[in-house]
């Protein structure tokens, strides 16, 4: 990562391929539009972007995954502000006093604040990625089959972290996703496990149409119910971009949210939503009027949406240098990255580092055009909250199949995709969380992988406790496990009382 | 939790137990011992699998608990009958006849005419010229970007015999 013209031409690279600009504009375009729209996600958003980059380079195709990411956090905005309904999740808080302000007839200037707070957020923590990143993946090179054994171990454990209230469905859909890795070729020995005689499951089950059955399914049929175009406050997008006067102004509050969403980021099985409300909380403690809070303080949009968005660079943290995915954005992240034959971890910084150069340029540029395209587009996306969703669902549909079928040219992985988004939309159904099945079939492998290797090549369990680094982590996944079960128990215990 | 949850809760819980009851039965019937101290390819999913059937058992004893516990409270509701709504079993029955027919009629029809119908079943106030436009403009989409552009061949059954007599 030392040689400094492997940064300028990696850099360049980026800067002057039509085809990269391109991808990363089209990307960042459609996460805007994904989180604008009520009941779609910016996972979503990944999953169905997956199968249009599969003949891309691995750069302009992860360029484009990363806009769509950054642009559907910052999406989700846009109808909290005006329909009181949060894009993503991400933009709970940003409700908050988003819609307060445009019932005041601010609801321009929200929107200005929104995509301005959003691009700087991204910014400040895209610099905190580029600084720390190289330094952390140094410190990992050196990783043999008990660390990474260890590592997915950490990994699979935030499962129970992301699983809230219901910790043990939560560990029942983690082991379904592991038990999913388990078809195919057998990693150590080479048997076929659970393929049934079938050619297509020899390779085990593909990723993308598991993907997108468990993602994009479930949420196509939860969504196909809503009511068709919500009542929207009338809004005049006139002067809505905040002078930089005004930025100076609120830059504390900026900078602290930003610090809080990227370190909220990089710690796994948090995600924006958590850092706007820590952020959002901080800004009102610190406020002269914090009772203007609720009814329509621009600093709370501000504290808000910079949080959401600056845990983009925040996440990207541990995925890239320990492949650990966070949450299930970064699940599907990671899933892009295996289907372009890239392994995140330690080695992606010593094997790619024009890569990982090229991810990073793309994640500024993705930023960049974030801003830029609420800038000159605002009305665009307003008028995108008025699409109709008898129109949008059936495209959706045709999309989800149409990306199962483009990676291998396979009608298997079409009724593959058609049978785990069945299953997927029951098990929502029955509040089955979803993001830890993706994250044990993402992980599963793996873990088992190096697992055994580890045992195979030192004879026992007690390599993991002989290597510093391995024990380590296994103690911070027990801890984690430990702690959301004593958190979900308190919860459980909480209801209880107040019923 | 609502009483359509817990039923969902039951048929998921019941459908995990029985498969995972199945493969761990494949798995055991299976066995690869490894030499030395590593782990042949059944035993970790035999762990996992055993894992997996003691959670269900817990959600399973919870759910019938919970069905009980709430039977006293249904019987003193009054409970209003909640109005179907249709669109939800349509859309599935449209997305699997749709994913069928793909290797009959072949992916351009079949995806046209899935489009305008599911847009007509979605919002009956949607006129049948939008639907059958927004459908052509959807399938020529995607024709452009997969077809076209990443050269991806859809199976035309239909198609490639009407065009080939």
């Amino acid at each position: 990562m030392g040689d400094f013209s492997l940064i300028i031409s990696a850099v360049a690279g980026v800067f002057t391929d039509g085809i990269t600009l391109f991808s990363i504009l089209v990307g960042t375009f459609m996460g805007l539009i994904f989180g604008a729209l009520p009941g779609l996600t910016a996972t979503m958003g990944v999953a169905l972007l997956i199968p249009m980059t599969f003949t891309m380079d691995a750069v302009p195709a992860l360029g484009m995954m990363l806009g769509t990411y950054v642009g559907g956090i910052a999406g989700g905005a846009i109808p909290a502000i005006l329909l009181n309904i949060p894009g993503t999740p991400d933009a709970v808080v940003t409700t908050m006093d988003g819609y307060p302000l445009s019932k005041k007839g601010r609801g321009a200037e929200a929107l200005g604040w929104a995509a301005y707070a959003s691009g700087i957020g991204t910014f400040i923590s895209w610099s905190m990625l580029v600084f720390f990143a190289p330094l952390l993946a140094k410190v990992c090179v050196g990783f043999g089959a008990p660390e990474y054994a260890a590592l997915a171990f950490f990994g699979l454990s935030i499962i129970a972290a992301v699983s809230g209230k219901t910790i043990v469905k939560g560990f029942i859909a983690g082991f379904l996703g592991v038990a999913i890795s388990f078809v195919g070729i057998d990693p150590i020995w080479g048997n076929l496990r659970y393929t049934f005689g079938s050619i297509n499951l020899m390779g085990g089950v593909s990723l993308m149409p598991a993907l997108i059955g468990f993602y994009s399914i479930p949420q196509i049929l939860n969504s196909c119910t809503f009511p068709s175009n919500p009542k929207m406050e009338k809004v005049q997008i006139k002067n809505f971009i905040p002078s930089l006067k005004d930025l100076w102004r609120e830059k504390f509050t900026i900078i602290r949210s930003s610090v809080i969403g990227t370190i909220v980021g990089a710690i796994p099985a948090t995600g924006g939503n958590i850092a706007a409300y820590i952020a959002y909380d901080q800004t009102k403690r610190i406020a002269k009027d914090p009772e203007s809070f609720g009814n329509g303080n621009v600093k709370g949009v501000i504290s808000a949406e910079t949080a959401n968005n600056a845990v983009c660079g925040g996440a990207l943290i541990p995925l890239l240098t320990l492949g650990i995915p966070g949450d299930s954005v970064t699940a599907m992240l990671l899933g892009g990255l295996i289907i372009h034959g890239l392994r995140p971890g330690p080695m992606l910084f010593a094997d790619n580092p024009s890569v990982v150069i090229g991810l990073f340029t793309a994640l500024l540029l993705a930023t960049l055009m974030m801003v830029l395209l609420q800038t000159i587009g605002i009305q665009f996306f307003v008028r995108v909250l008025s699409i109709p969703v008898n129109f949008l669902t059936p495209t959706l549909v045709v999309l989800s199949l149409v990306g199962s079928f483009a990676l291998r040219n396979s009608y298997f992985d079409v009724l593959l995709a058609l049978v785990l988004g069945g299953m997927g939309y029951l098990m929502t159904k029955a509040d089955f969380p979803m993001a830890p099945t993706v994250l044990g079939m993402v992980l599963g492998g793996m873990f088992e992988g190096e697992f055994r290797r580890a045992l195979r090549l030192n004879q026992g369990l007690a390599i993991f406790i002989e290597r510093p680094i391995a024990l380590c982590f296994i103690l911070v996944a027990f801890l984690l496990i430990f702690s959301s079960i004593v958190r979900s128990y308190k919860i459980k215990k909480q209801n209880m009382d107040s019923n | 939790m609502d009483k359509k949850t817990r039923t969902y809760e039951l048929l998921v819980s019941i459908f995990i137990f029985i498969t995972t009851i199945f493969f761990l039965f494949i798995s055991i019937q299976n066995p690869v011992k490894a030499p030395g101290k590593g782990i042949g390819p059944m035993e970790f999913p035999i762990v996992i699998f055993s894992i997996m059937i003691l959670l269900v058992v817990v959600v399973l004893i919870n759910n019938i608990r919970s069905r009980q516990a709430s039977k006293l409270a249904l019987q003193e509701s009054t409970g209003k009958a909640e109005k179907k709504d249709l669109r939800l079993p349509l859309t599935m029955f449209l997305i699997v006849s749709y994913a069928l027919t793909w290797k009959v009629v072949g992916f351009t029809l079949s995806t046209f005419f899935y489009i305008a119908l599911q847009a007509k079943v979605l919002n009956r106030k949607s006129s049948n010229k939008m639907c059958i436009l927004i459908s052509m403009l959807a399938v020529a989409f995607v024709h452009l970007i997969f077809n076209v552009l990443f050269s991806i061949d859809f199976p035309e059954p239909l198609l490639t015999f009407v065009l080939e007599r």
